[in-house]
């Protein structure tokens, strides 16, 4: 493993960067701007896509922007572990371009540019905590990606965006400020400097640290990171969901809580490192911690109606399996955490681009309203279908690998094993639970109040051509997971 | 006099810096048009900040010494002197304030339209009063240029200011007079406390007083500079100071006369009372975090601009003085850094109040919701001040508080973490008045007629959007110059616990 | 005149009190040149010369002690007259334009003015109480006249019967002080009385306290310290404003010099007794002085008290009971007569036939109409509340360093916080000025006089305050035997 000095993981953030530049300066004219969107995605694709073979190899990409501060920089680096998050995002981003160019342009929703803006510099600060080198800068950009979907959410500029709006950003502000940045700076003061080991055991603190002072400093990141949606943090989640459904599709899906959830993954592997965690039993800790979150997020969708809503309590369940995964410290536990990254992003994305696409087609929010109407958008079910599969974790859809590899992870630990594989099964119910009926009332089921759904076809091909991809890729990485699965084993290694 | 570096050859340059914007003011008078006279000063404050230059590159961070030193006698028969001379604590504030200048003039081009030359002189006089705080190393030529400095802003609120401007000046004016007395009657007993009797600064430190004195020495110092600062609970003069004043005091203020005080801690409460420093240092500490959260949490209730930006000040000053009385290298630095960081965060911001205010005729809140809408450039310099304010990082204000915290973390836990609901309260309130003003509830036929900003007003907010990104990056240049300087200050508070105390030492100090 | 019956005092004796005489020359020549010369507009100008050559007189003369120790001609005398001096010729050029507005006599008035100067010089030179008290009686006298000049005013006439009155009953006081000092010491000489009260050892006699009490009691009067500054307000409020100008400076100073003499000369061994009893004085002084003139709607009136205020500074210097801390009270009324003709300047260019400059609406948006005027009295005020940058505060520092010096750290304190206090009430003027907008427009005419006079008191003001060490040095080496 050596390091390679390469400006390549910020030149993937400068064009995100400068496409929302571009896109807000050419807002007089739709398709140039989407255009300018399209090509960021895909440059940005492209460039990260070329750094695979080198991070393959073994090799880690650096590159120091700012030297800031004794231990404190801006630094960006390109390894396993970032290409997990980065590739999948820079790919989804291409899908969503896309498919919010059909969104938005199908509902005559207003201020565009702002959106696609917003959107292009989301994503710029999801690729700087996908290549932080460094706690400071990715706490950095774990804080531009809050400011920078604060607008996507609140993005009808109604009573009730700018409730979900504020609860949004007064949970993402409040625990970042209150708990991440005092975490950060006790670590800094502890240890001298905020950069990441290359080794996921040992951890930077030195040995003579308080542990007291340890555990308090865990704490404070593992709930700092609010994004990750644990309980009690979580509430901010569903109340985002407001947002057009582009936005909680990429980001809520896909970027902003993966952000949260690799950005504590992170923390927990290379700054605490797993030999720390599991000598302080931080590692079990957490595991169960989280397991609550797990099966409770399902026992709450089940209750939701409102279909975006109960994709929000499913994101809020799944992100903790990724975490649970990571703080089984076993090492399929942690594979399957990880892997669940790109598995979840595929299946989620989907799944929202199907609400979008049902949204856009017939006006319906709520599951209830959708009895039949599998019938008439046959397409768009149908990928809604797969995707829950996905999420359930039934093969050969991608959620299955995750679910394998966590349920071997939890077998492979010293204690507490059957606690977890109960947590883990009982969740795979809950999540038929509410999944199942879904796809199989919109197919079987009755139309409401015999309405006839008249009028109503599939969403545009803007759209629907994004979701049924999304939903051929969630079924590809299921049947060949080995791509990502590389890039997983080297972090775990 | 062996702490004066003196510069053989070449002109006086820390005099000539200070002097250049008085000579300026007196030229105003023979200048016709108001326009004119506009261009006038924009010149004189932009030659200081050129001349002002030369001290960054000439000056050697390697000493703590007093570089560029100037030594006459003024009233030889009080022993009174005219002695100046800049260290690493004082350099980066004669720069900020030099550089501030153009644009205070800048902002006031159509803001200012009574009594324009008056306004002008009075920006200038200023000026040169602050300079000469900043410089000064006699006590009682610093005690003039200190008090002088109220004057020029008691009118410049008073003539130029709000609906309550007279409260509001009167108000500032005695709150400061009455905070800075005492010092004098300090000063002249710390004179008669010394042998040889003098007022030079640099001499009147490390002497042995006895502690009692020391105490009724601190706390005259600490009343003048704690009103000046202003420390809770004697901040209640600075909200409808800048409330009233128009754009430019405000910036002034905020800038420049509030770092007065907290300039005043470094160069005199600690290094002259090191023993009553440390006696007080706890009370002060929890003074600070009363600073931030009380800052914070009324900065939150407000519903018009300036206000909220004037209580936000309480808060960050309150960081500062937290910086300063942990009492360990990177607390200080980074209180410094704060200081320098508050003067550009804080005045940009209410540059872009007084832009607004240009536009609206009004401060509040809820008739500026939704201008963003309208005024796009103008709301993306706001956005990028806010975040600068509630210290968002890659800012300046997020290495200023960083240091700060990391230094009280280094020493005191318990008071460190108090101070971290401050921070988010900064978040808070910054962030609730950028969501109304750029999205706001309601339109506003009102602004559909308004216009974003002009060129004048892009340079003017320029710079200090270029600066907040220098030294949220890029802050080492800053932290060099007073490497040296701070760590003498704390050997001079400290004595020999220096370099043992804290693990900061190795972190920052080479 | 027979030369034999004067047969101690050679002619040269009065060489030494030339000014005196140059004055009393002008003040016969006044009065003659008022019965018979038709330009009365000259007649200004003529005492003014007649000032200037009695200041120029005054430098020339020697160093000298004369008439038996009755008249003493030293560095501090002619300070102090110089200051009286200074006030006279300053409140000539205020009455320029001031008498034609009040429709006065000139004649009466100039004669008068001068003769109450020279009572106060011989007050200053006095080494004898009795001179001391010929010669404030004499000045005294003048002033009552002075003060009720403006016959149809029935503030002017209160304010001389008022002035009168209660001067009369200080005159009984400090005469029966004297009287008591002579019996238990058998002598009014100063230097004398001091080695008396060593050699008869009567430094805690009851008696002599009481009369020392009495002679200081008298002074403090003059000197309008509290508790005996009841008269101030309404002699300042109802004299011509061209006097109570005068007053404010010139009386003032007289008395002060000849407290200062007598308590350093004649009662030095006993400033234990009078230290800390005219520090409780000055605080008093300070503090009602400039409490009371917050609560003062009347300009006249609001600068009576501050003047009254500003006694109790200068009391900060002399309570010292040394040499440092006098001079810095000569300092202080050096200056303080500058900023106060340069405000009462101001308030008497206000003055025309429906206003007298008294009010505070009579300053609104002054500096609008007359911008350089405001500045004037900006810092002219600034000054008297003893604020850096200004002269004033010079003046003040030097106090409080003297006082601190000698350990009055407390009445110092007193000092600074009132000073606070005062700045309120000067402020109040200058807010008027600049914050006002202005009721009328009318643009005042200019006198020669006045013009004169407020340039003069400014360029004291700026050259006093950026090169303050050429008089803070003169100041002390003035000093009784230095």
């Amino acid at each position: 493993m050596e390091v390679i000095i390469s400006s390549k993981p910020l030149i993937a953030m400068l064009f995100a960067l400068t496409g929302a530049i571009l896109v807000s300066l050419s807002g007089k004219n739709p398709n140039i701007r989407e255009a300018w969107s399209v090509a960021a995605a895909s440059c940005m694709f492209g460039i990260i896509v070329s750094m695979v073979p080198a991070i393959l190899d073994g090799n880690i990409l650096k590159y120091q922007v700012f030297d800031i501060l004794p231990g404190l920089s801006l630094t960006f680096r390109a390894d396993a572990f970032s290409m997990i998050f980065a590739l999948i995002a820079s790919f989804l981003w291409i899908f969503a371009a896309f498919y919010s160019m059909g969104y938005m342009r199908s509902l005559e929703e207003h201020a565009q540019t702002r959106f696609n803006a917003c959107f292009a510099l989301s994503l710029f600060g999801a690729m700087g905590v996908a290549f932080a080198d460094n706690l400071f800068t990715l706490y950095l950009f774990y804080e531009v990606v809050s400011i920078c979907t604060y607008p996507l959410v609140a993005h009808h500029q109604d009573k009730e965006g700018y409730s979900g709006a504020r609860k949004y950003i007064v949970y993402l502000t409040t625990t970042a400020k209150g708990l991440l940045l005092p975490a950060m700076i006790l670590i800094y003061v502890l240890t001298g400097s905020l950069d990441f080991t290359d080794n996921i055991h040992t951890g930077i603190f030195p040995a003579d640290v308080n542990s007291s002072l340890i555990i308090i400093l865990y704490i404070c990141c593992l709930l700092g990171f609010a994004k990750n949606g644990i309980m009690p943090v979580h509430n901010w989640l569903p109340g985002a969901m407001v947002a057009p459904t582009p936005v909680s599709a990429l980001l809520h899906a896909v970027a902003v809580v993966k952000v949260g959830v690799f950005a504590t993954t992170r923390i927990m592997l290379y700054i605490f490192g797993s030999d720390m965690m599991s000598s302080l039993g931080l590692g079990t800790a957490t595991a169960y911690f989280v397991s609550f979150t797990i099966i409770m997020a399902s026992v709450i969708a089940l209750t939701k109606d409102n279909l975006k809503a109960r994709l929000a309590y499913s994101t809020v369940s799944q992100l903790s399996y990724i975490i649970l995964g990571v703080a089984m410290l076993t090492p399929s536990g942690m594979s399957g955490g990880l892997i669940h990254i790109a598995n979840h992003a595929f299946s989620k994305i989907t799944l929202f681009f199907c609400a979008g696409a049902i949204f856009v087609a017939s006006g319906k929010k709520t599951i209830s309203e959708m009895s039949g109407l599998g019938r008439t958008m046959p397409f768009t079910f149908g990928a809604f279908g797969i995707a829950s599969l996905s999420m359930i974790g039934v093969p050969p859809v991608a959620g299955f690998v995750t679910k394998w590899k966590l349920l071997v992870g939890a077998m492979e630990m010293d204690a507490h094993a059957i606690v977890f594989l109960l947590v883990l099964l009982s969740s795979t119910l809950l999540n038929a639970a509410y999944f199942a009926p879904v796809t199989y009332q919109a197919f079987m089921g009755k139309h409401p109040g015999n309405e006839q759904f008249d009028g109503i076809k599939e969403a545009p091909l803007s759209m629907l051509i994004p979701l049924l991809t999304a939903a051929v890729f969630s079924v590809i990485i299921g049947i060949w997971p080995d791509f990502m699965m590389n890039f997983v084993n080297l972090v775990t290694k | 006099m062996d702490f004066l570096l003196f510069r053989d050859g070449g002109p006086p340059i820390l005099s000539m810096i200070m002097l250049l914007p008085l000579i300026g003011a007196f030229c105003l008078f023979f200048v016709k048009t108001e326009e004119h006279q506009k261009y006038l000063t924009l010149g004189v404050s932009i030659l200081t900040a050129v001349c002002s230059l030369p001290l960054y590159f000439l000056f050697d961070s390697n000493t703590h010494k007093y570089q560029f030193a100037e030594h006459h006698s003024w009233i030889p028969s009080l022993s009174v002197h005219y002695t100046l001379g800049i260290d690493g604590i004082s350099l980066l504030l004669v720069l900020m304030t030099t550089f501030l200048m153009p644009l205070c003039v800048l902002c006031s081009w159509r803001y200012i339209t009574n009594r324009v030359r008056t306004f002008l002189f009075l920006l200038l006089l200023i000026e040169t009063s602050m300079l000469g705080v900043f410089m000064a190393l006699d006590f009682i030529f610093f005690y003039i240029v200190w008090e002088a400095t109220l004057i020029p802003m008691f009118l410049l609120i008073g003539i130029w200011g709000g609906d309550r401007k007279i409260y509001a000046s009167i108000k500032f004016f005695l709150y400061t007079l009455a905070g800075s007395v005492l010092m004098l009657v300090a000063i002249i007993v710390l004179y008669f406390n010394t042998s040889p009797h003098t007022f030079s600064i640099p001499l009147l430190m490390g002497q042995a007083y006895s502690f009692s004195f020391q105490l009724w020495v601190f706390l005259a110092f600490f009343l003048a500079f704690a009103i000046k600062v202003p420390m809770f609970p004697f901040h209640t003069w600075l909200p409808a100071a800048h409330v009233q004043a128009p754009t430019a005091g405000s910036v002034i203020l905020a800038s420049v006369l509030l770092k007065m005080g907290t300039y005043g801690f470094l160069r005199f409460c600690l290094p002259i009372t090191p023993d009553a420093t440390l006696a007080f240092t706890p009370y002060i500490l929890w003074l600070s975090i009363a600073g931030i959260l009380y800052g914070g949490l009324t900065a939150l209730a407000q519903n018009d601009m300036k206000k909220l930006i004037a209580y936000s000040s309480v808060g960050h000053m309150g960081f500062v003085t937290l910086g300063i009385f942990v009492l360990n290298p990177m607390g200080m630095e980074g209180a410094i850094l704060q200081m320098i960081n508050h003067g550009i965060t804080t005045g940009a911001l209410f540059l872009c109040v007084g832009m607004i205010y240009e536009r609206t005729h009004t401060r509040e809140l809820a008739l500026n919701a939704g201008i963003g809408k309208h005024m796009p450039v103008y709301v993306t310099f706001l956005t990028f001040f806010s975040l600068s304010s509630l210290a968002f990082p890659g800012t300046n204000s997020f290495i200023g508080e960083f240091m700060i915290l990391a230094g009280a973390f280094t020493d005191t836990k318990l008071i460190a973490a108090c101070a971290i609901p401050g921070a988010v309260l900064a978040a808070a309130y910054m962030l609730r008045m950028l969501q109304k003003v750029i999205w706001g509830g309601t339109e506003n036929p009102v602004h559909n007629t308004l216009s974003d900003l002009n060129v004048r007003e892009i340079i003017t907010l320029t710079p200090l959007l270029f600066l907040v990104f220098w030294i949220g990056f890029g802050p080492r240049p800053f932290l060099n110059i007073m490497h040296v300087s701070v760590a003498h200050l704390l050997e001079q508070v400290l004595g020999t616990q220096m370099g043992t105390s804290s693990l900061t030492a190795h972190v920052l100090l080479p | 005149m027979n030369i034999e019956l004067l047969p101690m005092f050679p002619l040269s004796s009065f060489f030494s009190m030339g000014a005196e005489l140059v004055l009393l020359t002008l003040a016969i020549l006044v009065i003659m040149l008022d019965l018979f010369y038709r330009k009365k507009h000259l007649l200004p100008w003529l005492v003014i010369a007649g000032t200037l050559c009695s200041m120029l007189v005054l430098l020339n003369t020697s160093h000298a002690t004369v008439f038996d120790k009755m008249f003493i001609v030293d560095g501090y005398s002619i300070f102090f007259k110089l200051t009286c001096l200074v006030g006279v010729l300053f409140t000539v050029l205020l009455s320029e334009s001031y008498l034609k507005v009040e429709q006065l006599h000139q004649g009466e008035y100039y004669a008068l003015l001068l003769f109450s100067s020279i009572g106060m010089m011989l007050m200053i030179s006095g080494g004898d109480l009795i001179i001391i008290y010929l010669g404030l009686e004499l000045m005294a006298l003048s002033i009552y006249c002075l003060v009720g000049l403006l016959k149809h005013d029935i503030r002017s006439n209160e304010a001389a019967l008022k002035y009168f009155l209660t001067g009369a009953f200080s005159s009984a006081i400090l005469l029966y002080g004297i009287s008591l000092l002579y019996g238990l010491t058998g002598s009014t000489e100063l230097s004398t009385l001091a080695q008396k009260s060593l050699s008869l050892n009567l430094i805690n006699n009851i008696s002599f306290l009481l009369a020392i009490g009495m002679v200081v009691s008298a002074f403090c009067f003059k000197i309008a310290a509290v508790p005996f500054h009841m008269w101030t307000p309404d002699v300042y409020e109802g004299a011509p404003s061209s006097i109570t100008a005068f007053m404010s400076v010139a009386p003032k100073a007289a008395a002060f010099a000849v407290l200062g003499r007598v308590l350093l000369v004649g009662f030095a061994d006993l400033h234990v007794h009078w230290g800390d009893l005219l520090a409780c004085i000055a605080v008093l002084t300070m503090g009602i002085g400039n409490i009371a003139a917050i609560a003062q709607k009347n300009i006249k009136r609001m600068l009576a008290y501050s003047s009254i205020a500003h006694a109790g500074y200068a009391l900060l210097g002399i309570l010292t009971g040394n040499s440092e801390g006098l001079s810095a009270s000569m300092n202080y009324l050096f200056i303080y007569t500058f900023m106060s003709m340069g405000a009462f300047a101001v308030l008497i260019w206000l003055c025309d036939d429906d206003r007298r400059g008294e009010q505070l609406n009579d300053y609104r948006g002054l500096s609008k109409t007359n911008p350089l005027i405001a500045v004037f009295m900006l810092v002219f005020l600034f000054s008297l509340a003893g604020l850096p940058p200004t002269a004033g505060f010079i003046a003040k520092f030097y106090l409080l360093f003297a006082a601190v010096h000698s350990g009055y750290i407390l009445p110092v304190i007193a000092a600074v916080v009132f000073s606070v206090v005062s700045a309120y009430y000067y402020l109040r003027v200058v807010r008027y000025m600049f914050f006002e907008e202005p009721q009328n427009e009318t643009i005042l005419p200019m006198s020669v006089g006045m013009t004169t006079a407020l340039t003069l008191a400014m360029i004291a003001m700026i050259t006093l305050a950026i090169f303050p060490s050429f008089i803070l040095n003169y100041a002390q080496k003035t000093i009784i035997g230095g």
